[in-house]
């Protein structure tokens, strides 16, 4: 879910902006040394962006109304970490304005911030947590993915309620409107997502396990099943 | 499957020998007046630039323009009914229960709903200006000269290149499943719906690894060549530009925020 073009004033557009640039040039480090290290990896994380664009902009055929659609940030995380999946969602949410109409730039920072660095942030965190608790790698990655995804929709919710405060009640009651009325999509959506990921990870362990050994995600003494 | 992405008309507007830089500083500008106008009014003029700029001077099919548009009416919508509702202020214009609370539409919130459409509005025209005249390939040599770090601008045209490639693997798969009732029920839905995504990304994997073989058998040195710019800059062009940005500047910064009729 992102805020479309022209919805914030100017300075709560700035200021997300501001918080996400450090968060996007460390990610750009990160990217720099990866790929200097083996140059193979940049092939790999154009085709997981591309794979996070398409998946967002194919619509869940269960789930109807709205502009809701998978985020596939949580995936993102779990392959390369939170700061490298900001970077490829920074591209991502660029091309989803150019090809899609959706989104747009001067909301892009607060886009980048809710998707592309609070959602996978809060999702990866879930899944170290599932990792030190040996929970099985389906319900880690499904945890990740919905994890990431209610973080996502919730920051937003944040944004919007910080730049339009209720006239009683402030920010908190602002908060608690967005966030109620958005849920009634995305708290399905999320567990949809999750599910759905959490079956992608398995499927691709089925096929191809040797994919993800380089991309270190089994190594963590993840039981294939 | 890609007849919906705009990208397929940025390649054959009416505007597309114009320099893709002036494109998108014209969109970026009207985008930026779009947030700083204080009048509703004005925010009808960009608006109606936007539109015109599009639909007139590109030659985009406007029945396409509206359904593409109306892609984000629903955000904007349910968002500034929100906005109506949770900003008080001035007179009451209508009040009503809603299971025990009491929802109240006054003047203030009226006056910011309306200019909360009118401002995404005004910004989605000017958006969708740059997404419907301006090829993305031809942006990459503007990223580069901006200073972002060549790693990115070439992550950046690899994932463009892979969107293509994903979309019709998708759409076969899609096409196949769909043949066979795969999305019939929920649950078959979602298992149907996870295999595709598995698949696409297994064989998209597969044409990245290919992609790094055809690469390094052409002495891939770690740095894609950029293409240069073209179209170049236009005096013509220029000017037809700030014919069109400097009356919106000059309305938006003597237009004084007022109360709607």
């Amino acid at each position: 879910m992102h805020i479309m073009e022209g919805f914030l004033p100017p300075f709560w557009a700035a200021l997300w902006f501001a918080l996400a640039l450090p968060v996007i040039a460390y990610g750009v480090v990160r990217i720099r040394r990866l790929v200097g290290e083996d140059r193979e990896l940049l092939p790999l994380l154009a085709v997981s962006g591309a794979f996070i664009f398409v998946l967002s902009s194919l619509k869940l055929p269960s789930v109807t109304g709205s502009s809701s659609h998978p985020t596939g940030t949580g995936a993102g995380a779990v392959l390369f970490g939170p700061a490298v999946t900001s970077v490829l969602a920074t591209i991502v949410l660029v091309y989803q304005a150019l090809f899609l109409a959706h989104g747009g730039f001067t909301t892009l920072g607060a886009n980048v911030f809710s998707m592309g660095i609070a959602g996978p942030a809060a999702g990866y965190a879930i899944y170290r947590i599932c990792m030190r608790a040996r929970v099985g790698c389906c319900t880690a990655v499904f945890a990740t993915a919905a994890v990431a995804d209610i973080a996502t929709y919730l920051t937003t919710s944040t944004q919007l309620a910080l730049a339009f405060p209720a006239t009683t009640g402030g920010v908190t009651a602002s908060f608690l409107t967005f966030a109620g009325i958005f849920a009634l999509t995305q708290v399905p959506l999320a567990i949809v997502e999750g599910l759905v990921i959490a079956l992608v990870f398995r499927y691709m362990i089925a096929i191809r396990g040797d994919v993800l050994e380089r991309l270190h995600v089994l190594r963590r003494e993840v039981p294939a099943p | 499957m890609d007849h919906h992405l705009l990208e397929g008309c940025a390649h054959q507007n009416a505007l597309r020998d114009v320099s893709p830089q002036l494109k998108l500083g014209l969109g970026l500008g009207l985008m930026l007046l779009a947030l700083a106008a204080p009048a509703p009014g004005a925010l009808v003029l960009i608006f109606l630039a936007g539109v015109g700029l599009t639909v007139g001077a590109a030659r985009i099919p406007s029945g396409f323009y509206l359904r593409i548009l109306a892609v984000p009416a629903g955000f904007v919508l349910v968002s500034s009914a929100l906005l109506v509702i949770l900003t008080q202020g001035g007179t009451v214009l209508a009040s009503f229960d809603l299971a025990s609370v009491r929802i109240a539409v006054t003047q203030g919130g009226l006056e910011l709903g309306i200019t909360q459409i009118l401002r995404t509005g005004a910004g989605m025209a000017a958006l969708l200006f740059v997404a419907m005249t301006t090829p993305m390939i031809s942006l990459f040599a503007t990223a580069a000269r901006l200073g972002v770090p060549i790693v990115i601008v070439d992550l950046a045209m690899l994932i463009y290149r892979f969107i293509f490639v994903l979309l019709d693997e998708a759409a076969t798969v899609l096409d196949a499943q769909t043949s066979r009732l795969a999305y019939g029920r929920p649950r078959g839905a979602v298992r149907a719906f996870s295999m595709l995504a598995g698949a696409v990304f297994l064989r998209a994997w597969q044409s990245a690894d290919e992609l790094v073989l055809a690469m390094d058998a052409r002495c891939y040195d770690g740095r894609l060549e950029l293409e240069t710019d073209r179209p170049p800059l236009r005096a013509r062009h220029v000017l037809g530009a700030a014919a069109v940005f400097v009356p919106l500047l000059v309305a938006v910064l003597v237009w004084p925020a007022g109360g709607l009729p």
